[in-house]
């Protein structure tokens, strides 16, 4: 009786398992892949532009519309260096020279310049950028990216929001670059 | 011989055998999954323009739909139509204003153009309004000479606002 029940039960096991029909899983996958591969774009185009909090905004207006004391940052880009020139109503104050590693631009140490430039002036947000004619436009590129936020590891800055009456922190440098006085870009 | 083959014939009898695909669809799988993470949902798509390289940065603002215009070391493109053709990412002279040195007439030309049409548009279509903006596709490998001669005639030409294409990698 035992080993009739035993026999049944074996038999009835090897029926419930059974083999599960992927083809057809298999076949919408074949289709879905290259239709996907040809979408996908593994390379994405952005623009340079500003992403930035209301009271940065505000902020950037205020620089704007300030008539008085006009502080303005002036960046130039010669063969192989960078030069900071900071001037207050047109009379310089302060300048400061990025010199080049290996005969190349030094876009670490530029970066650390306008940070030391932008804690002094945490107000500005814009840079004028003069680069030289036979400089590359990647060149010219990476130095915008230099210009424009202050690093993760490094301390951001604090600035006023009228709405909200307090200080909120922002590690948007210098967002607005023109070229020299030409264009906003 | 004949034995032999009409023996094989009749053990091969099972010839039909089940493929195991369960791990081929775990690869299908994964495969989607990460095909459907890269997949770019922004609403406007910019592909860079034959011959240029663009230049890569870190911004990650999402291209608007405006003007396209694009320079490669061949020529310069506004909306896909060359404009003006470049000898070694030069202008050529004749392409040149003698009286500003900066200003490229064809390129002025189209441009002027776009702007005419555009605000004949607006007039028509209130949503579509003048606003001067331009995204600009260059070759990283070109000089700022050339770059600053296109800044210079677009603003001439009512066009202040201009984005820089770049790429990004995922």
């Amino acid at each position: 009786m035992k080993r009739q029940r035993r026999r049944q039960l074996t038999s009835n096991d090897s029926e419930a398992t059974f083999e599960l029909d992927l083809a057809p899983m298999l076949a919408l996958m074949v289709t879905l892949i290259p239709i996907m591969l040809l979408a996908t774009s593994f390379v994405k185009v952005r623009v340079i532009g500003t992403v930035l909090p209301q009271a940065v905004q505000e902020a950037i207006q205020q620089d704007k519309e300030k008539i008085s004391k006009t502080i303005t940052i002036d960046l130039k880009m010669n063969k192989d260096d960078f030069l900071i020139v900071v001037k207050e109503d047109e009379k310089e104050i302060l300048q400061k020279k990025v010199p080049p590693t290996d005969g190349k631009w030094n876009f670490e140490a530029l970066h650390s310049a306008l940070y030391e430039v932008k804690k002094q002036f945490p107000n500005k947000y814009t840079v004028n950028l003069y680069p030289a004619e036979a400089v590359p436009y990647s060149e010219v590129v990476q130095a915008i990216d230099a210009a424009r936020e202050a690093k993760k590891s490094e301390n951001a800055f604090t600035v006023y929001d009228k709405e909200k009456k307090e200080n909120i922190k922002t590690r948007v440098m210098f967002p607005e670059v023109s070229f020299s006085g030409l264009i906003g870009g | 011989m004949r034995r032999a083959v009409d023996k094989f014939l009749s053990n091969n009898k099972k010839g039909t055998f089940v493929l195991q695909l369960t791990a081929m669809v775990d690869m299908f799988t994964i495969l989607i999954v990460f095909l459907l993470k890269s997949f770019d949902t922004s609403p406007v798509q910019v592909s860079p323009s034959q011959n240029i390289i663009l230049p890569h940065s870190y911004s990650v603002t999402a291209p608007e739909e405006v003007l396209k215009v694009a320079i490669s070391k061949k020529s310069i493109l506004v909306d896909d139509k060359e404009v003006v053709i470049l000898i070694d990412g030069k202008v050529n002279g004749k392409d040149m204003d003698l009286s500003d040195p900066k200003f490229i007439k064809p390129l002025f030309d189209a441009l002027d153009n776009q702007a005419k049409k555009t605000e004949e548009i607006s007039k028509h279509n209130k949503d579509h309004k003048f606003e001067g903006k331009i995204i600009l596709q260059a070759d990283k490998g070109l000089s700022y000479g050339i770059l600053e001669k296109v800044f210079y005639t677009s603003s001439m030409a009512g066009y202040t606002d201009l984005k820089l294409a770049t790429i990004t990698y995922e």
